[in-house]
């Protein structure tokens, strides 16, 4: 019994961590833009199918795509970003809301349809199987283990990035006070576009991993945002080791739920997940009392 | 509103009440019907939505749960009527559990939360297959009931009308308003901002749970995808976004709009995919272009006025 646990504990970390890698996309999005990115699963799923793409058509080992991945959706990000939200981002909290929600809720229920038309609504993916690390009896699938290896990298040199560099410290910046980094002379707008473009990157390469572990379809875009946004809100708004904490949570609580209650039942968990944090702890496990 | 708005409206009421027994074009009359039900599910969408402003793209959960609570009922052998009750009960239990959580978001959260609401659904329909017939659907004894679920459907849609109407003029309406331009200054000037937003789902949550069982009625089966799915849940929003949210009549409008272009060109189009690419960029163009929907464009200023109905635009 606690060997099943450990296991299923163990997967779920390893799931949690890629999770978060998308949930923080999201987050950095919404933190420096004040947009909540309905298409983000779409563009992960994007991602996970130009992987697909690269892997089928000219034989790219699935790791080695996300170094292709990654450069394309920072310009998808930049193009969305100047093309589409620039037009929306100087109106006033209330209408940037209702226009930001339509707008990529319409480039999702475009990029769903256009990639259904283009390669079929069937589920897709990338069966590439490693052989597995079994550790003190608790079996590692090496796979999740590389991935999660790459996540951890990929955090450090994030985090590294915000810390240090210019455009990191602008980010957190207008996140924390939007005007006083307009003050001291942040260009907001080419911030937010590059902070999209982050985001969208982030969001990719973690459909490129997730088309290695999962089956994809084109109609999983919003149910996918909806889970990050569990993950965000679980974590704490604005809160980065909270999405992280958040992911993780998720992640075991779905190896779980599946477990335990079969597999149909691992999609609601994260929903139910959003409804008892919001129950009990509205802010989230590291978020600050006010929104 | 001027005498001749209202003898307009007068006309086109008698005309709809008296088109099912001059006419027997079927195709007709269930297209009206289904316009009848997106008027209610996007007005009642904008009672929240716009005038609240609280986006709850969740909002056809009380259509689904109304009509899966109803065919319930209907197949273990209650009268219809016990059914809506039933499914009513169950729309405001759901918009009362929901208010307590969901409130503590705003905005994009909230949004996304609701939407999150819906997909649960989606999901416990298709899993407790023991209740709900699970991907089977549940089909109810064939009745001839389109001409019924039409003067049903012609009932709700006024008093859904009705209720937006009264809702705008009212110091209940205004309370709403107060909260969507700034919550905290409206909890100083005294209005308990939990109870209004509570009350205003309710409310919200009441005509599409009736709607959802006339369209049980109407169609005699339900399934997870018509009741819970992403068509029948954008659908609405879209035409309220597109129509004007936040105005009076502007839901009715893009519910209108959107339905005749629905018969009119996506009858004769049979595509796979495209239609959703379709809806999809209107509501780009909506979102960068025409956020306030079409009610209140420049071009429809002189017509309202002429018939005295600007007060409904704003």
């Amino acid at each position: 019994m606690a060997a099943y646990l450990t296991q299923l504990v163990t997967l779920g970390i390893l799931l949690g961590g890629l999770y978060a890698l998308a949930a923080f996309g999201l987050s950095v999005i919404f933190g420096v833009s004040r947009v909540l990115n309905v298409a983000h699963g779409d563009l992960l799923l994007l991602g996970a199918l130009l992987s697909y793409g690269l892997f089928f058509g000219i034989g790219m080992n699935p790791f080695v795509t996300m170094l292709v991945v990654v450069p394309v959706f920072l310009v998808v990000g930049f193009v969305f970003e100047r093309v589409l939200l620039r037009p929306i981002s100087r109106r006033s909290p209330h209408e940037l809301l209702i226009a930001s929600i339509i707008l990529t809720l319409g480039v999702s229920m475009v990029i769903s349809d256009l990639s259904a038309w283009a390669t079929g609504a069937a589920d897709k993916g990338i069966a590439y199987s490693l052989p597995s690390v079994t550790l003190g009896g608790v079996i590692f699938p090496s796979i999740r283990l590389i991935i999660m290896g790459v996540i951890i990298a990929f955090t450090i040199a994030l985090n590294f990035y915000l810390k240090n560099s210019y455009t990191g410290r602008a980010m957190r910046a207008i996140t924390q006070d939007r005007e006083g980094a307009m003050i001291v002379g942040v260009n907001i707008p080419r911030v937010s576009m590059i902070t999209f473009g982050i985001g969208t990157a982030t969001a990719a390469l973690a459909g490129s991993f997730y088309i290695m572990l999962f089956a994809t379809n084109p109609y999983l875009g919003v149910p996918l945002t909806v889970k990050y946004l569990a993950i965000i809100v679980l974590g704490g708004l604005g809160s980065l080791p909270g999405a992280l904490l958040g992911g993780i949570v998720v992640g075991v609580a779905e190896q779980l739920a599946g477990f335990y209650y079969g597999g149909r039942w691992q999609e609601p968990v994260a929903l139910v997940l959003l409804i008892i944090i919001l129950l009990v702890r509205p802010q989230g496990l590291f978020g600050r009392a006010s929104t | 509103m001027k005498k001749l708005a209202m003898l307009v409206g007068a006309l086109i009421v008698a005309y709809l009440a008296a088109l099912p027994m001059v006419s027997g074009n079927t195709f007709l009359i269930a297209s009206i019907l289904i316009a009848f039900m997106y008027t209610v599910l996007a007005q009642s969408y904008d009672i929240v939505g716009g005038h609240l402003g609280y986006m709850n793209l969740g909002h056809v959960s009380f259509f689904g749960l109304g009509a899966y609570v109803f065919s319930i009922f209907i197949l273990r052998g209650y009268a219809p009527i016990t059914a809506a009750v039933a499914a009513l009960a169950a729309a405001v239990c759901l918009a009362l559990v929901m208010s307590y959580p969901f409130f503590r978001l705003r905005g994009a959260y909230f949004a996304l939360a609701t939407f999150g609401v819906l997909l649960l659904f989606h999901r416990v329909a298709f899993n407790l297959e023991d209740l709900t017939m699970g991907t089977a659907g549940i089909s109810l004894p064939p009745v001839d009931s389109l001409v019924q679920a039409y003067y049903l459907g012609l009932a709700l849609a006024l008093i859904t009308l009705a209720t937006s109407l009264a809702i705008a003029r009212s110091r209940f309406g205004l309370a709403l308003r107060t909260i969507r331009e700034d919550e905290e200054v409206a909890e100083t000037f005294g209005i308990n901002s939990y109870y209004y937003k509570a009350a205003a789902l309710t409310i919200s949550g009441v005509f599409p749970a009736l709607m959802g069982c006339i369209f049980v009625w109407w169609q005699k089966y339900i399934h997870p995808d018509s009741a819970f799915g992403l068509e029948i849940a954008l659908f609405p929003i879209a035409m309220a976004m597109l129509g004007g949210t936040g105005a009076v009549f502007g839901p009715l409008v893009g519910a209108l709009f959107l339905t005749a272009v629905e018969d009119l060109i996506w009858v004769n189009v049979q595509v796979e995919y495209g239609k959703l690419t379709a809806y999809g960029i209107v509501l780009v163009l909506v979102a960068i272009a025409m956020p306030h929907g079409m009610i209140r464009t420049r071009w429809l200023r002189r017509p309202l006025r002429a018939l005295g109905l600007e007060d409904y635009a704003i």
